[in-house]
């Protein structure tokens, strides 16, 4: 625990969200939030139903346009910029319902996933130009270590469809990861999920955050938010009403009021 | 590498070997002219397919850009006197940038709406061939349109485009053509990109695709070649009238794709082959034959959501399954 508190110390600011309000016609959904998530760290932003938590990563990946504040992405604003462009930047995002082009195939889904990094046009396409000859294979290498790396290297030509809810979950976060982003934003990644299952899913998570890409996800799964997590920002009512290491957050008392029901579980 | 071609691709270059050959067999003047607007109509359906099957965005224009393709040509080849190929050219274009001033606000609109605005525009385009007189001739039309410009070839000679065998060769090679380049734009990763939008527009924009910029590329590329298939028309049929830009056009594209196979290569073809050789088989019942032609629609649609197309591939499918059930039962009664 020491050494990842020394190392947080050095490590720099990747992404800072200031005073981030967003209205829905009189309902402050998210309300004056500041938060400043680390590279290389795993940021869990907790929260009971209806605290703003999709709402805030709506806003950072560009969904939703603030009604006021700035989200600063290495230090450049992006909440005025389209989900593609924030995508381009390095950001990436799963969903709560988990969104997949579910009549392809899970090659084809990380094949679109991965179009970010590739250029090929209309006229590369036409006249099969050596971009797009060599854009092709080195999107297949990366198509190919993403997959064994979400654990669907064997189901490549499997079409979505056929996938359990847990390998979906899976691909979804691999068509976010494929692109090589900087930060990848997880909303809910074992949401309806067995407990047997979801330890793999941990893994995965570990893994991607070992791997160099800071992870920001929100979850309901108390044991293993605390387990997992850096650092805990909590949501309630669209206010941050607390924010540190998992200890801090637990025996937090606006927290355990909120959200725990008087009980902290780790 | 090419025995492997022919092996995976026999069944295709068999239809490209017949379409090759089919003048061989002189069909009478009647059938020719069939299967030379079947070729046209593939051309508009395959370009329908692009926009509606792979990008998954309904525009009921493209009668009106099919309309515009072929005034275009007729309006520069009888008043502008500009050579035909130049004119086809140049049509394709005119299309296209239309569909490109239209898909800027039309595109920014979704689902329905899309294929309401859209509807809306084909309309117009129709109205304004039918009102503005001096210039498209109203109701009644254009007429005496000059054929396609005579062109000289080597070893065949000057081909002049009046004999059904003529044309019948010009429009395949414009069909082969538009074939070759759907099939490259649909497997290439700019490909990919409209199939993504189809399929999840909001996970599209998500993962990093400027969906309105890759719409607009698809509306733009579609209306370039049902452009170019109105002109066509035009180089064959040497009239044109409002009937050619009327949304019912639209329509009768819309059927061929759907019985044929949305969002595959060879269902536009078979659907325009197919439904158009139909209607004219069934040409004695009249009206009659509309009749016949709903119920067919509406068994398609709920049997065959995919088109024929669709239903061969799933018949394929299921056929596979059989032999490699019947394979792997015949290894394990051999093992015993």
């Amino acid at each position: 625990m020491y050494t990842t508190s020394r190392e947080r110390m050095v490590r720099s600011v990747l992404l800072k969200a200031e005073a981030l309000t967003k209205n829905f016609e009189g309902l402050k959904a998210v309300d004056a939030v500041d938060l400043h998530i680390n590279e290389g760290e795993i940021v869990a932003i907790i929260g009971p139903n209806g605290a703003g938590k999709t709402t805030l990563f709506n806003l950072i990946s560009g969904m939703h346009r603030p009604t006021s504040g700035k989200v600063l992405f290495q230090g450049e604003a992006i909440n005025n910029i389209k989900p593609y462009q924030i995508a381009d930047k390095g950001i990436k995002r799963t969903f709560q319902t988990t969104a997949l082009f579910d009549q392809l195939r899970v090659l084809d889904n990380l094949v679109i996933g991965q179009r970010v990094r590739t250029k090929t046009g209309l006229w590369d396409a036409l006249f099969r130009t050596k971009l797009s000859k060599r854009e092709r294979e080195e999107s297949a290498v990366r198509v190919l270590q993403t997959a064994s790396f979400i654990g669907l290297g064997n189901q490549l030509t499997d079409f979505v469809s056929t996938l359990s809810q847990e390998a979906q979950k899976r691909l979804a976060i691999g068509i976010a990861l494929v692109s090589e982003p900087k930060l990848i934003l997880l909303d809910e990644p074992t949401g309806g999920i067995n407990p047997g299952e979801t330890a793999g899913l941990i893994d995965l998570i570990k893994r991607i955050r070992d791997s160099g890409v800071t992870v920001c996800l929100i979850e309901h799964k108390m044991r293993m938010v605390m387990n997992m997590a850096d650092r805990i920002i909590v949501l309630n009512y669209g206010k941050k009403i607390a924010e540190g290491t998992p200890e801090e957050v637990c025996n937090n008392k606006l927290v355990i009021q909120a959200y725990l029901g008087g009980k902290c579980i780790a | 590498m090419i025995r492997q071609f022919i092996q995976k691709n026999w069944f295709y270059l068999l239809v490209l070997l017949f379409a090759l050959v089919f003048p061989v067999f002189s069909p009478s003047r009647y059938v020719f002219h069939i299967v030379i607007y079947c070729c046209i109509f593939s051309i508009a359906t395959l370009s329908f397919n692009l926009i509606l099957g792979y990008t998954g965005q309904a525009s009921l224009a493209h009668g009106g850009f099919f309309g515009i393709g072929a005034y275009a040509v007729a309006l520069m080849t009888l008043k502008g006197g500009l050579n035909f190929w130049l004119a086809l050219l140049l049509a394709s274009l005119i299309s296209a940038f239309i569909g490109f001033l239209i898909g800027l606000p039309t595109l920014r609109t979704k689902g329905s709406y899309f294929a309401i605005s859209t509807l809306c525009f084909g309309v117009i385009v129709y109205i304004v061939a039918g009102a503005w007189i001096g210039f498209t001739g109203g109701y009644t039309g254009l007429r005496r349109i000059p054929p396609p410009t005579p062109i000289t070839l080597p070893l065949v000679g000057q081909i002049s485009f009046t004999t059904p065998t003529a044309q019948y060769y010009l429009v395949l090679a414009f069909l082969l053509f538009t074939l070759w380049a759907m099939h490259r734009i649909v497997f290439s990763l700019q490909g990919y990109s409209f199939i993504a939008i189809r399929n999840n527009e909001n996970l599209a924009e998500a993962v990093g695709i400027n969906t309105f910029k890759n719409k607009l590329l698809s509306f733009v590329v579609s209306n370039f070649f049902v452009g170019m298939a109105g002109g066509l028309y035009v180089g064959i049929m040497r009239t044109v009238d409002p009937t050619t830009a009327s949304y019912t056009t639209t329509f009768n594209y819309l059927i061929f794709l759907l019985i044929g196979g949305v969002a595959t290569l060879a269902g536009p073809v078979i659907g325009a082959f197919g439904v158009f050789a139909l209607l004219e088989y069934l040409h004695a019942l009249g009206h009659y034959r509309m009749v016949l032609f709903g119920a067919l629609l509406v068994v398609v649609i709920i049997y065959l959501p995919r088109g024929v197309m669709g239903g061969l591939t799933t018949l394929r499918a299921k056929v596979d399954v059989y032999y490699q059930q019947r394979k792997d039962g015949a290894q394990r009664a051999i093992k015993g």
